[in-house]
Formats: structure tokens, sequence, C-alpha cells
């Protein structure tokens, strides 16, 4: 596991090192993958930074395209309003470690993907008889 | 106008084709270098800075992770990587502009 006050220089495949790699809170509760990156370049020259993780089936939809991610957008719009817009976005200073998965400063339910998690646990899961959920 | 836009994503970089400024192909981006240029809590000014890119042939290899920029793990994984062309970094300082699905390269000095 790598340490976020490690001496600076660590370098990284994106796609094969945080592409699809778990999210986890501060508690190890599990809250998303990374779905994509959004990368800024610096206006007055110098390299591109890596500003965020996007996350949700917004930033997953527009990676797929195609039939695929058509689907994979309407089922994000049907779940939770403006997902594809707005896909979720953890700002960089928020990874404490990179490591087999993403952790994250951060509590899951403050992430943007707790939104489908809850409308899916409240919409489906918590009917279910014996599902455990409240209210089944 | 820049020849580069504000903000874009990895996957917009990942699979694009990369060109030289005369329009001849180089090959596909299979993936991103990039290098921590400080401790990551410290912010923006710190984060992750983009170094090169990893170019390589288009193939079903590269689409199933297995191309030799991703030739890490088992002696197996690493033996299906060996054949064939290599997977070249460029530096990102050698990227003259970015167009959708498309990077064109000058001159590369390695």
């Amino acid at each position: 596991m790598s340490d976020p006050s490690a001496p600076p220089g660590r370098e990284l495949l994106l796609a094969l090192q945080l592409l699809d790699r778990q999210i986890v809170d501060r508690h190890g509760k599990l809250a998303g993958k990374v779905d994509d990156l959004e990368i800024s370049l610096p206006s007055g020259g110098g390299p591109p930074v890596v500003t965020a993780l996007l996350t949700g089936r917004g930033a997953l939809a527009d990676r797929l395209g195609g039939r695929l991610g058509r689907f994979a957008a309407a089922l994000s719009r049907r779940l939770v309003a403006g997902d594809r817009e707005r896909p979720g976005r953890v700002p960089v200073s928020r990874i404490a470690d990179i490591g087999n998965h993403v952790t994250v400063a951060l509590d899951a339910d403050e992430m943007p993907t707790y939104a489908v998690e809850a409308a899916v646990r409240h919409g489906i899961v918590e009917h279910i008889p014996g599902s455990g959920v409240k209210g089944a | 106008m820049s020849a580069f836009p504000d903000r874009l994503r990895l996957s917009d970089l990942l699979g694009a084709e990369i060109c030289g400024e005369d329009g001849r192909h180089v090959g596909v981006v299979h993936d991103v270098v990039a290098v921590q240029a400080g401790p990551l809590t410290t912010g923006f000014d710190a984060a992750l800075e983009l170094r090169a890119l990893m170019v390589g042939p288009r193939g079903i290899r590269a689409r199933l992770g297995m191309s030799p920029a991703h030739a890490r793990g088992p002696w197996l994984a690493r033996l299906l990587a060996l054949p064939g062309r290599q997977t070249d970094p460029i530096p990102w300082s050698a990227v003259t502009a970015v167009e959708p699905g498309r990077i064109v390269v000058g001159a590369i000095s390695r």
C-alpha cells in the first residue's frame, strides 16, 4: 500500500492502476468505482494534472459509448436525475491512498455514488421481504 | 485558439490515434503515465502530473490489458505480452495538439 507522505516521484499508469478500481471510504466502506479521471491543462502551460476521480454511471456511460453507453445512461437517468450530466467528482486532494483500491478521505454517504446506492436500496431492495433493510 | 482543451477525461486519451504533424500514423494510446509530484493530500499543485502517453499498435491484446505497457504480474501475463511490437512512451512535451479521437505529436526526443 502506498503512503501519501511517501517521497514524490511515484509513477502510475493511470488506466492500469486507477481506472475501474474500487473506491473505499475512510471507514473501509465500498463507495463506487473509478469510472474516469478528470484532467486539467494549466492555461500557462506545463504538464496536465489529474484533478478528480469521476464516478457513477454517468461517467461510465460516457466512457463506454455506443449502445451499451446509451443503456447505462438511460439506467442512470432513471435511478438518479442528473447523474449523467454531472458525474460524481472526487477531487484528487481527497485521495488518501492508491493501492489495490483507492481510499478517499470521505464518508461513503458524502460520495456522489451514494445517491445511486440509496435509490436502489429504497426503491428496490427494501421492498424485498427478508432483505434485512429497514422497511422490508 | 489553443490546440489544447482546458479540461479532458482520461477516456478522451485512451484509444486516441497518435499522428505526427505530417499526418503519419504513430499508434494508439494504451495508457497514460503520471507522476505523483508531491503528497496527494496537499492539493491541486502537488497532484498527479501527466508525463507520457504509452503508445502502441491497436490490437486485441491492448484491449484485454495484455499490451507490454501492462505486462506486470504472473509469468503467464508477461509471456502473453512479449511477442509483437512494443509499446513506447511518448513524452507529453511532444504533444502539439489534442483533438477528439486524435493527438498530434511533434519531434520526439528520448
